[in-house]
């Protein structure tokens, strides 16, 4: 038997449908050619090349800022192995701090605890204010001389575990500084998505459980956090782009003395070439880059087998 | 209860888009002093100015970071707007844009060309690339241009090594490029009103001051720090003394020699007659004052403070002196009741003499603030006769008046009414030989060295003040470059 002859004929689409797709698409394929196309391939031609400063070309190099950025990160007092480390334990932190503190007290205001509602606001203040101001207030809270943690530790009798250089300032403290700021700051943000999953939970599902004599714990474990698995799974992708991307927080806590206690990440080192020293330094920026996009690709695909197989979607 | 969550809630989006709005509010001049503006027309809101009507006139757009203000650029662009030279009012208008993050956007700004300023004023950067890229205007015409009004050319007039800073090679030519900003006063301000009360002396050389420390620790039992420093700006600003001793013990031929990268010979600091020997020194004398003392002439939680929390800390009396500069005043001291000072920066031992036996004394001003007009800007031509105009008499000594910097040009600034904190800054600055980075060699130009090419010293070794040296510090920098010359 034909099976082609029992599909229905494909209808021809008319002029105004072909012109009203094309309208609807040129936008979006305008912005991938523009910033993601052309910057892309922009950078990949950048990395090879130098800025002659005398006659104001960009002149073939080779692979000499691949080079460069060796020689620097093998360098003997090189900020870039830290900067390296801080930026993979912020996606560590990320996922498997930020995302499991997020969850619990996602499901505790899940559960409809007392003042849960105003639980969500305060969780979800710092996510609504500007990352200045916020880093702003969070380093007036830990300054040494006028800050109330301090002074509150001052009238527990918990003076001496106060730094002499202030938290900012000594290196023991200034990375763990921008750790705890980023879970402050950022689970507000996970909450309010991780709540709204778990809201679309049945409640026949649970009732069942109850039944057979679900405990809280085991409701979390056993029935919610699987059925919430694709949000989880999402949040921990996101995690992922930390990596090479986190600068600001940094930046703005620490200033210019990230790099001596401890506070430089490989987003910081980029920012700092394109911004900070001129168009000359530029290709160095684009060289990180490149080298940050063959390094993150596949730990993102790995990320996203992991959390295929550990998160699966369950319809419900 | 959720109806007033619903409502606090809206009052906190309300609140956060009115933080991203508050660029506006940055940009108005309301609360600064910026003088009388009879006989033009302000529109603040639109950051406008003429006489009389802007229809038909050409405008001049200058954007310009805060640091000094806004009452400068109005008072200058209204003595142009009414000037007894020429009809400049019925030609031109004025556009002002204050903008804080100007010296870190404005390569993204020339890049796009769109939208350009006429003249753009960012504080000290990497300017060189702009060049070699086409991206500024060439500056020869109005170097060479007679000032209005008076008979000399600007380039005549320009003091200093300003005369060749603005200068580079593009395309096998030397051109201007830039055009002298400021000449920023740095060193040591102290709060005179404690000094006066506990009878502190100024200290003049080092040692003075190192003893001056232990002084007011021991008057007023630790209660009141020697410095304060802003450790979250890179070197914490303690460079402002640390190249201001550098420069007393090597000269500045030493450090202009320095800074030509000709080897990587001039880091080394073994002989006397090396250029880094005065580096080694400075960084000496820095770590035996502070480094080693400091949980005690050093505030407490300084390394964690940005440039106004430790402003702040100075203002509130909880240090008494902080490295600094001319700007403080605009910044911070607006609210201070004590009266505030700047020192000469305290003689090094070693520090060079002229023929005649006097101490040199310099005034270390960072690298300097700078105008240009991009190649694409709208007004050339405007922006060139203004920027000329503001190089008379009268309109340097009206910019250090509101400014309270002094410009790089020859002019007499004893005649400038100012506060007795920039008269003090302006005493040490007319007595002393004002030295900044000024390098023709492709290795600055194209940010490939630094004057401190291992991270910055100060900071490190306050951080590392058990491990590292600084003859250490010094000895691994030496060892850097050598190792990496070739590859550079």
């Amino acid at each position: 038997m034909n099976t082609t002859a029992l599909r229905p004929k494909k209808r021809k689409k008319t002029k105004n449908e072909i012109a009203f797709i094309c309208v609807m698409l040129a936008l979006p394929v305008l912005h991938l050619c523009v910033f993601w196309l052309y910057i892309n391939i922009d950078s990949i031609f950048l990395s090879f090349q130098e800025l002659d400063m005398s006659s104001g070309q960009w002149v073939w190099t080779g692979f000499d800022n691949y080079a460069s950025f060796f020689r620097e990160f093998v360098r003997e007092g090189s900020v870039l192995p830290r900067a390296l480390l801080n930026s993979f334990s912020i996606f560590f932190w990320n996922d498997f701090v930020i995302v499991p503190v997020s969850i619990f007290c996602a499901y505790i205001l899940y559960k409809r605890l007392p003042l849960e509602n105003v639980f969500k606001v305060i969780f979800f203040l710092p996510s609504v204010i500007s990352v200045v101001v916020l880093t702003l207030a969070y380093s007036y809270m830990f300054d040494v001389t006028f800050g109330a943690i301090p002074e509150m530790l001052e009238n527990l009798g918990l003076g001496h575990i106060v730094p002499f250089d202030g938290y900012f300032g000594d290196k023991a403290y200034a990375w763990w500084m921008i750790l705890i700021y980023g879970l402050w700051s950022g689970i507000g943000y996970n909450i309010v998505l991780v709540s709204g999953a778990m809201a679309r939970i049945p409640e026949d599902v649970i009732e069942a459980g109850k039944l057979d004599g679900l405990t809280i714990m085991r409701e979390m474990f056993s029935v919610t956090v699987p059925l919430i698995g694709p949000t989880i799974g999402t949040l921990m992708l996101l995690g992922t782009t930390t990596i090479f991307t986190y600068f600001l927080q940094p930046q703005l806590l620490l200033g210019g003395a990230a790099e001596v206690v401890g506070g430089y990440t490989i987003a910081m080192y980029i920012v700092n070439n394109v911004r900070g020293s001129g168009s000359a330094q530029m290709a160095m920026g684009a060289t990180v880059g490149i080298l940050c996009a063959i390094v993150g690709t596949p730990i993102v695909f790995l990320c996203r087998k992991a959390v295929d197989k550990f998160f699966p979607a369950y319809e419900y | 209860m959720k109806k007033l969550l619903a409502m606090l809630l809206g009052v906190l989006m309300m609140f956060t888009l009115f933080t991203g709005c508050s660029r506006n509010d940055q940009n108005s001049t309301s609360g600064e002093d910026v003088g009388s503006l009879d006989g033009v027309t302000y529109d603040e809101r639109a950051s406008e100015m003429y006489v009389d009507t802007k229809d038909g006139k050409t405008r001049i757009k200058i954007s310009y970071t805060p640091g000094y203000g806004s009452a400068w650029v109005l008072q200058s662009a209204r003595a142009f707007l009414l000037s007894d030279v020429d009809t400049y009012g019925d030609l031109y208008y004025f556009e002002f844009d204050m903008d804080s993050e100007l010296t870190t956007s404005v390569s993204t700004k020339l890049e796009s060309g769109v939208g350009l300023s006429d003249i753009y004023f960012p504080l000290a950067s990497n300017w060189y690339s702009y060049a070699s890229l086409g991206y500024l205007e060439n500056l020869d015409s109005l170097y060479e241009m007679t000032i209005p009004g008076e008979t000399g050319t600007v380039l005549d007039k320009i003091s200093g090594s300003w005369e060749t800073y603005g200068q580079t090679v593009r395309q096998g030519e030397t051109h201007y490029y830039i055009f002298p900003g400021n000449e920023n006063i740095t060193g040591i301000v102290y709060n005179k009103t404690l000094f006066d009360q506990y009878g502190w002396e100024v200290p003049e050389t080092t040692a003075d001051l190192k003893e001056l420390c232990q002084q007011i620790v021991d008057d007023t039992e630790g209660s009141i720090a020697p410095f304060v420093y802003p450790g979250t700006i890179s070197g914490g600003y303690w460079d402002f003394i640390g190249t201001n001793w550098w420069l007393q013990v090597s000269g500045a031929d030493k450090l202009d020699e320095f800074m030509q990268f000709g080897s990587p010979e001039v880091f080394n600091y073994a002989d006397q007659d090396d250029p880094s020997y005065g580096k080694l020194r400075m960084l000496e004398t820095f770590e035996d004052i502070i480094v080693r003392n400091r949980t005690t002439y050093t505030l407490r939680g300084s390394a964690s403070k940005d440039h106004l929390a430790a402003q702040i800390s100075f203002v509130q009396r909880e240090a008494a002196m902080i490295p600094n500069g001319n700007w403080i005043e605009k910044e911070s001291l607006s609210s201070m009741q004590d009266e505030v000072r700047m020192m000469a920066t305290p003689r090094m031992e070693g520090a060079q003499q002229d023929a005649e036996g006097n101490y040199l004394s310099y005034n270390y001003s960072g690298q300097p603030d700078y105008m240009f007009i991009p190649a694409q800007a709208a007004n050339k031509e405007g922006a060139k006769l203004f920027l000329a105009y503001m190089c008379r008499d009268d309109m340097l000594k009206l910019y250090t008046d509101y400014s309270g910097a002094p410009r790089p040009f020859d002019y007499d600034v004893s005649e400038c009414e100012v506060s007795d904190f920039i008269q003090s800054c302006l005493d040490v600055w007319s007595v002393s030989e004002t030295w900044f980075e000024n390098s023709q060699s492709e290795l600055w130009t194209a940010n490939r060295i630094k004057k401190f090419n291992l991270g910055n010293p100060y900071t490190m070794l306050l951080a590392n003040s058990d491990t590292m040296s600084a003859i250490g510090w010094c000895a691994s920098e030496y060892t850097n470059v050598l190792n990496s010359w070739d590859s550079l």
